[in-house]
């Protein structure tokens, strides 16, 4: 075992029952009569060390993103706190926001809109810099991403999809960054192009030690590529450990099926046509239990806690109470 | 055996006129039976939506079918007039689309929407349509039709418009049910359930499916028989069994092992990128392929290999 697994270096970032309200209502005059909100994340804490790659999986509106945008300072949480070396992100001044920005970028989603449609690949990427830029610093930033300098004159519609997103990532490294965030990096890109993008990410953590968040709703992709994995569902973190782990032995039964609906090729040939989920239901209970085939009497009353199975986390009744029984039978 | 419900012989498909004329479909021949399920893969540009855009007439002004045939149950359809065309979309070969939001029209319920599509050929009247409409949603899993045929789409999630897609395309009983990527915008979750649902429908109502997707492991799950295209042209094809266990196209083998699958490690990137040009009579394969010679500065064409077709020199 070597030092740095023996002494786990202390967070760059860290979220602290991180949570994140939104007002149901949108304009201001219907604020006043309606004073609802939802709850986008609830309680998410988690920490990214240096060097980490961390994936966070989730179906659409789990909250996986809402997580990114507070990680990188873009949003706000509710309550709770994000820290960036043990400092609140709160507490922040401007010059530390400047440097936040150096040391934290982020990747944003959709390869085929994050790019201003207008400006040309050098000035999109110049923009990224601080300050001024030095004689061939775009064509070295685009070499990092393996891409040519003849794509500097062009216009995003003049490339390929799997170019744009390499653009995108590219734009993130112009200010040699220590943590990348990457907000489904790979979806709307073929399976080719989508590996090669990922290769790219790879090269990236090996060769600059650079800190990767991958968030994206391919469990499969993320668990091929991330060390640990954070699984969200209706904004809580019901799962979080080693990646390999989680997808041979998934112990939430949402991350259960999460992996089942993986397409496996040849292997998956006549699985049962599943029904639709039915609606998550606003109750007391656990939020995936009006879909959840384990589901016990408890579910229903209240909220699941935090079950530590070995290196992981898990945030579920029926996991409980097979840890309680196993704790009774060895006594 | 019966007759195919469709087949393309030959089919090449062109964009542009004169000299600004670029052929983006070269020569591809298949045959789908009902009841039987075809996927077509391939990546951005391979030209399989263009295929099935050929299918429905739906090319627009400036493309057109160049060379070869193709035929529904039998009949040429490779030129017919656009009255023709209305009856054979919809009626005889429904098509649905990869985004279930922009598909639906945002200001009618679905309900409405179905009995449209319902109306538009054989109009049973305005009553049994309806009750038609809510069977249908009832068939692709829509718990509550009655309920749910008085929503909006923007009332419901991404795999219910999905399902509700399906069931305007099966509303005509069509002999052809072409889906294009019609999961790329979906949850794994979701997307498990929409395949097993278009299996289903295709099996129960003996429709013959024209699957198009990038996502080999995906298509595998449920299908008869397996295309692959690479910038315009077939270069592998078989049954579904055959592909997997003995793939003979170095590009069918990139696409095996590009899809990321729990506990194995993702292989290194593919040699070589998509943005060489494409020089005339040489193999189209040849700037990335591991496996590359010197016979393959001339294009192999599709031969027997086994059990199924590949279109290599390397693959004997």
């Amino acid at each position: 075992m070597s030092r740095a697994e023996e002494f786990p270096p202390s967070p760059l970032l860290a979220a602290t029952g991180a949570s994140r309200r939104y007002r149901v209502a949108r304009s201001a005059l219907a604020r006043l009569l309606d004073r609802r909100t939802m709850s986008a994340l609830l309680g998410a804490s988690f920490e990214v060390r240096p060097g980490d790659v961390l994936g966070i999986v989730g179906e659409s509106g789990s909250g996986k993103s809402t997580l990114a945008r507070l990680l990188v300072g873009l949003d706000r949480p509710s309550s709770g706190q994000v820290s960036f070396e043990g400092r609140d992100l709160s507490s922040f001044s401007a010059v530390d926001w400047q440097r936040f920005r150096n040391r934290v970028q982020f990747v944003f989603q959709g390869a085929h809109t994050a790019l201003n449609p207008r400006k040309t690949v050098a000035r999109s990427l110049s923009e990224a810099f601080a300050g001024s830029l030095n004689p061939g610093a775009l064509e070295a930033l685009l070499a990092q991403v393996s891409l040519g300098p003849e794509l500097l004159d062009r216009l995003p519609h003049q490339l390929s999809g799997g170019q744009k997103q390499r653009i995108g990532i590219a734009r993130a490294l112009a200010r040699q960054p220590e943590v990348l965030i990457a907000d489904e990096p790979t979806s709307a890109l073929d399976v080719s192009v989508q590996n090669e993008i990922i290769a790219l990410l790879q090269q990236l953590h090996r060769d600059r030690h650079l800190t990767l968040v991958i968030i994206s709703h391919d469990l499969g992709l993320v668990g091929a590529f991330c060390d640990r994995v954070l699984v969200m569902y209706a904004g809580r973190i019901v799962e979080m450990g080693p990646a390999a782990e989680i997808l041979a032995e998934p112990a939430h039964p949402y991350t259960q099926r999460l992996v089942a609906a993986i397409p496996r090729g040849l292997a998956g040939r006549n699985r049962p046509a599943e029904p639709p989920l039915p609606e998550a239901a606003r109750h007391g209970g656990c939020p995936f239990e009006p879909r959840c085939s384990n589901r016990i009497p408890i579910c229903a009353q209240s909220e699941p806690p935090e079950v530590h199975l070995g290196d992981r986390l898990v945030r579920c009744h029926v996991a409980q109470s097979s840890v309680q029984n196993l704790a009774e039978t060895n006594l | 055996m019966t007759a195919p419900v469709l087949s393309l012989n030959d089919l090449s498909v062109a964009f542009g006129q004169g000299t600004a004329a670029r052929t983006v479909v070269h020569g591809v021949t298949l045959q789908v039976r009902a009841g039987e399920k075809l996927a077509i893969v391939g990546e951005s540009g391979s030209g399989k939506s263009v295929t099935a855009l050929a299918i429905m007439h739906l090319l627009g002004r400036s493309g057109r079918v160049v060379g070869g045939s193709m035929c529904l149950e039998g009949e040429d359809i490779t030129t017919i007039p656009e009255s023709a065309c209305r009856d054979l979309r919809g009626r005889r070969v429904a098509m649905i689309f990869q985004d279930p939001m922009t598909a639906l029209n945002p200001a009618f319920t679905i309900g409405r929407q179905l009995v449209d599509a319902i109306r538009s050929h054989d109009d049973p009247g305005s009553r049994a349509a309806w009750s038609e409409a809510e069977q249908l949603l009832g068939k692709v899993g829509i718990d509550d039709p009655g309920r749910r045929s008085a929503q909006y789409p923007h009332e419901l999630s991404g795999g219910m418009r999905q399902r509700v897609l399906i069931a305007m395309a099966i509303a005509c009983r069509p002999r052809l049910l072409i889906a294009d990527e019609p999961t790329t915008a979906l949850d794994v979750t979701v997307q498990a359930q929409v395949v097993a649902l278009l299996r289903d429908i295709s099996a129960t109502f003996g429709i013959a499916l024209l699957f198009i997707s990038h996502n080999l492991d995906l298509v595998a799950e449920f299908c008869d028989q397996i295309a692959v295209m690479y910038r315009g042209r077939i270069v592998e094809s078989g049954s579904t069994e055959a592909i997997f266990t003995s793939p003979r196209h170095p590009y069918t083998r990139l696409l095996l092992d590009s899809v990321p699958r729990p506990g194995r490690p993702l292989r290194a990137a593919a040699p070589g990128r998509l943005t060489g040009n494409r020089s005339e009579g040489v193999c189209d394969f040849l700037s990335r392929c591991p496996l590359a010679d010197t016979d393959c500065t001339l294009r192999p064409t599709l031969r027997g290999v086994g059990a199924h077709l590949s279109a290599c020199w390397r693959s004997a």
